[in-house]
């Protein structure tokens, strides 16, 4: 057996030294970057930026469930002037590719955080549609194939580097969500997004979170990911980043085994900080003892 | 780097009903944490996922003191364990207390907010520092044998008056005359801290507050805690676990 793998993979063009992401929400470089060297890792994704500061949810923002966490941040996030002044170039000072999450109340908005990043060492974006549409009594863009779909080709237009579409679980078929941006222009998806939920506070009987809902994620939600990665893989050809409960080496080859090209790393990195390093080293473990020398032959 | 190791627990008890202590044996080298510092503690039950951050009650070398309330799944599962098993710990996080060069400190304390203070008056005594700890409880007294051998002063208020004071903390300090160079910590529930701020106003005194909100990650990353602070007349929000727990009183918005 060899001993030496190849975790190399090209994502939508991008070239990475393996195929583990940072899930964005999850990532912050300073602060992370106090428990491992981010060099070790395929590409980050930063946290969900938009044109203009965003002063997010009131607390309490986070729930805990068996086997996963509900969370109602809201976005919050310093607008994409903080972003290029402090967040890049502290990334800058390592050997990691940089994916910008972006976020938008209406496509003007989605447009106008793209172009403020466009100039930047940013190497692909990753656009949430997941927020709200307020033009449109605030459905989440990513509900329907048609807004999907404008939101995507707006900012295709606009944007000078690969663009990304983060879909969101919460549909009724997220095949026909991922036609559409494919259709309208993505260069690849990556899902998914968190599942919507809920906790109810014993003691007061209202809901935990000061938000109401929050998003679902974590090691419970990874069948509900993995069933999707699977529909996906089947209904585009861009490909695909795969994420929703990753926690080990063994849950990133499952991702990439149903249609995954890449894979993120989100809760996994609240529960344990080093998660996304460890998640690296349990896929070239995995690959060793499989005899996989790459990441083809392990989706083959 | 920061991490995150495997602590022995080497003693866990009840010390009044629902507040408990626990020591933990930690790894030769490990960093140590300081006054108003918390740790992440990890239950690695596959199903309580996110970190208990717990503030730092006592740490010497490599033995770690916890007091905690078993108010959650999370801390009900912590008071169940035994000694000899394990817990995830992580390197202490946080910015913690500054303690002033010279002169008085009054720690100031309530319910499960009193804890850290032991911590602090032990460093600012070995600081050469005047420590007065004050601390409240609902009735019944935890950690008291510490502060009267780690504090020059203790005052005890019950919010029944089975011992010391009747009342509340804030209530028995307005009774007491303090030197003019106070500097107040604190840690323990908003209003308390609520309280504490319009009594260190009124007597011009600097005033430090450890806050408590749920957190995520509990190391900065996830931004699921914040406090929001008034800074100049600008609304900022800031990170608790990250940026604080201790900020300045004069700065935070009690909601």
């Amino acid at each position: 057996m060899s001993a030496k793998v190849d975790l190399s993979v090209n994502f939508a063009g991008l070239s990475l030294k393996n195929p583990v992401m940072t899930a964005s929400g999850t990532f912050s470089a300073k602060a992370s970057g106090e428990y491992y060297d981010i060099s070790r890792l395929g590409a980050v994704i930063t946290k969900g930026v938009a044109a203009e500061p965003w002063m997010g949810n009131p607390t309490p923002r986070i729930a805990e469930t068996y086997g996963g966490m509900l969370n109602a941040v809201g976005l919050q996030n310093p607008g994409a002037k903080a972003y290029i002044e402090e967040e890049l170039p502290f990334l800058a000072k390592y050997d990691v590719p940089v994916i910008a999450n972006l976020a938008g109340h209406s496509v003007e908005e989605y447009c106008a955080v793209t172009e403020l990043l466009n100039e930047t060492d940013v190497k692909m974006f990753e656009l949430n549609i997941s927020c709200p549409n307020v033009k449109e009594g605030g459905i989440g863009f990513g509900t329907d194939p048609r807004m999907a779909a404008a939101v995507t080709e707006a900012v295709k237009k606009v944007a000078k580097k690969p663009l990304m579409v983060k879909l969101t679980p919460n549909v009724t078929d997220i095949t026909a969500i991922a036609r559409a941006v494919e259709d309208a222009g993505a260069d690849a998806v990556s899902l998914i997004n968190t599942l919507l939920g809920m906790r109810i506070d014993l003691r007061t009987k209202k809901p935990l979170l000061a938000n109401g809902t929050g998003g679902f994620s974590g090691p419970a939600v990874k069948p509900v990911a993995i069933r999707m990665v699977y529909q996906v893989r089947r209904a585009v050809k861009v490909p695909i980043l795969g994420l929703g409960g990753i926690m080990t080496g063994e849950d990133a080859a499952e991702f990439l085994m149903a249609g995954a090209d890449a894979v993120a790393v989100g809760t996994a990195a609240l529960v344990n900080p080093t998660a996304p390093v460890d998640v690296v080293e349990g896929l070239r473990a995995f690959m060793e003892q499989n005899g996989y020398e790459n990441i083809a032959a392990l989706k083959a | 780097m920061k991490q995150v190791v495997t602590a022995h627990i080497a003693h866990n008890r009840e010390l009044i009903p629902g507040i408990h202590q626990m020591e933990l044996t930690l790894p030769d080298g490990f960093e140590q944490g300081h006054a108003g510092q918390f740790v992440n503690v990890y239950l690695n039950d596959g199903v309580h996922l996110l970190p208990r951050p717990i503030s730092i009650c006592r740490w010497e070398g490599s033995r770690l003191t916890l007091v905690y309330r078993a108010g959650g799944a999370g801390t009900k599962l912590m008071a169940a364990m035994k000694e000899g098993e394990t817990l995830g710990v992580s390197s202490p996080l946080g910015n913690g207390y500054t303690l002033p060069e010279s002169g008085h400190v009054l720690l100031v304390g309530g319910g499960v907010g009193v804890p850290p203070l032991f911590e602090t008056a032990v460093e600012a005594k070995a600081k050469g520092l005047k420590v007065t700890v004050a601390v409240g409880y609902r009735d019944a007294l935890f950690l008291k044998e510490e502060f009267d051998s780690a504090a020059d002063e203790v005052l005890i208020a019950t919010e029944d008056g089975s011992f010391g004071f009747k009342g509340n903390i804030v209530q028995l300090l307005e009774t007491k005359q303090l030197p003019e160079d106070t500097v107040i910590l604190s840690c323990g529930p908003k209003p308390m801290l609520r309280a504490l701020r319009d009594f260190a106003a009124k007597r011009n005194m600097k005033l430090f507050v450890s806050l408590e909100e749920r957190m995520g990650c509990g190391f900065g990353a996830c931004v699921g805690c914040i406090a929001k602070l008034n800074i100049g007349g600008e609304v900022v929000q800031k990170r608790v676990c990250k940026d604080g727990p201790v900020f300045d009183g004069s700065e935070v918005i009690f909601e």
